[in-house]
């Protein structure tokens, strides 16, 4: 079993859960350096389903910051209207993501194309881990 | 949810006795010894839970046992000198937690390598994800606030300790 993992591709957030926000301009406005980068891809974004029964816990959240850490683009969870940062260990536990909720991958930089797959996994993961610690 | 929700008055340690070699300057912390200062913390903080009515004594190894395994899987020392020692087990019929306090700092291999001073451990039910990611979170965001963690850090009995955890707004 996996997590349903949904949405593609640039655009706009129209597919959010409701409740969830748009980021803040001043998140929004790419470098100009990254804006370059971006020509032809564009913000990744997911709509992923959590899966696993203990939610998106320490262990996942460390997982999912080491690998968020390993690209260039910035990594960006929403639950809601919660947003943190996907390279941010304490970031992804504030955002109390429990079982079968659902939370919006977001991903945008150079490297958001390649990168948006794999942390989707991760986030969508039952774990394959002992549950019972 | 807030820290004084979970965390049991009695079994706060204002101090550690567990002690760790002084590091050798510029040279990485023998495992070894990580594992040791480990153990100490954990058996000492859980000890207090058991001595404070919470739990059995039969229990205390297992738990024991089972918060030290899952230090194993990825350390729970979070950086900014917090540690976040934590275990599901059957035995917890409630999600319940102590807070203790190292004087002198103690290698728990943390994210980022520093010392860590304040441990706050979590003993939850299996069957409860909410309730365990709701504390985690609120330690985290609490412990986010440098002015509380050093107000903590100046603490020195268990009675200051929870005065300030029940002072402390939700939003600390």
């Amino acid at each position: 079993m996996t997590g349903k993992v949904s949405g593609n591709g640039s655009g706009s957030r129209e597919f959010l859960p409701q409740g969830s926000r748009p980021l803040a301009p001043s998140d929004t406005e790419p470098s100009p350096v990254l804006e370059t980068a971006m020509a032809g891809t564009g913000p990744q974004r997911r709509v992923v389903r959590i899966v696993n029964p203990n939610g998106l816990h320490f262990r996942v959240a460390d997982r999912f910051s080491k690998l968020a850490r390993q690209y260039v683009c910035a990594v960006t969870v929403w639950n809601g209207d919660t947003r943190a940062d996907g390279t941010s260990l304490t970031d992804l536990i504030m955002l109390i993501a429990l079982p079968d909720s659902e939370v919006v991958l977001e991903v945008d930089g150079p490297d958001a194309l390649k990168a948006v797959d794999p942390l989707a996994s991760v986030l969508a993961s039952p774990g394959g881990e002992d549950y019972t610690i | 949810m807030r820290l004084c929700n979970f965390i049991v008055r009695d079994a706060i340690i204002p101090s550690l006795t567990a002690t760790a070699p002084p590091a050798v300057p510029g040279a990485s912390r023998d495992p070894t010894t990580v594992r040791t200062v480990k153990e100490q913390v954990v058996r000492e903080m859980v000890g207090t839970l058991h001595a404070s009515g919470h739990v059995r004594a039969t229990d205390v190894d297992e738990i024991v046992r089972a918060v030290l395994r899952r230090e194993e899987l990825g350390t729970t020392g979070i950086g900014r000198h917090i540690a976040i020692p934590h275990s599901r087990h059957q035995a917890a019929d409630r999600l319940i937690g102590t807070l203790a306090l190292s004087r002198d700092g103690l290698p728990f291999d943390s994210l980022d390598g520093e010392q860590v001073y304040v441990f706050i451990l979590l003993v939850s039910p299996q069957d409860r994800p909410g309730d365990h990611l709701r504390a985690l979170e609120s330690v985290v965001r609490t412990m986010r606030n440098d002015d509380f963690v050093r107000q903590l850090r100046a603490c020195q009995t268990r009675e200051e300790i929870w005065a300030l955890l029940e002072n402390a707004a939700p939003g600390w």
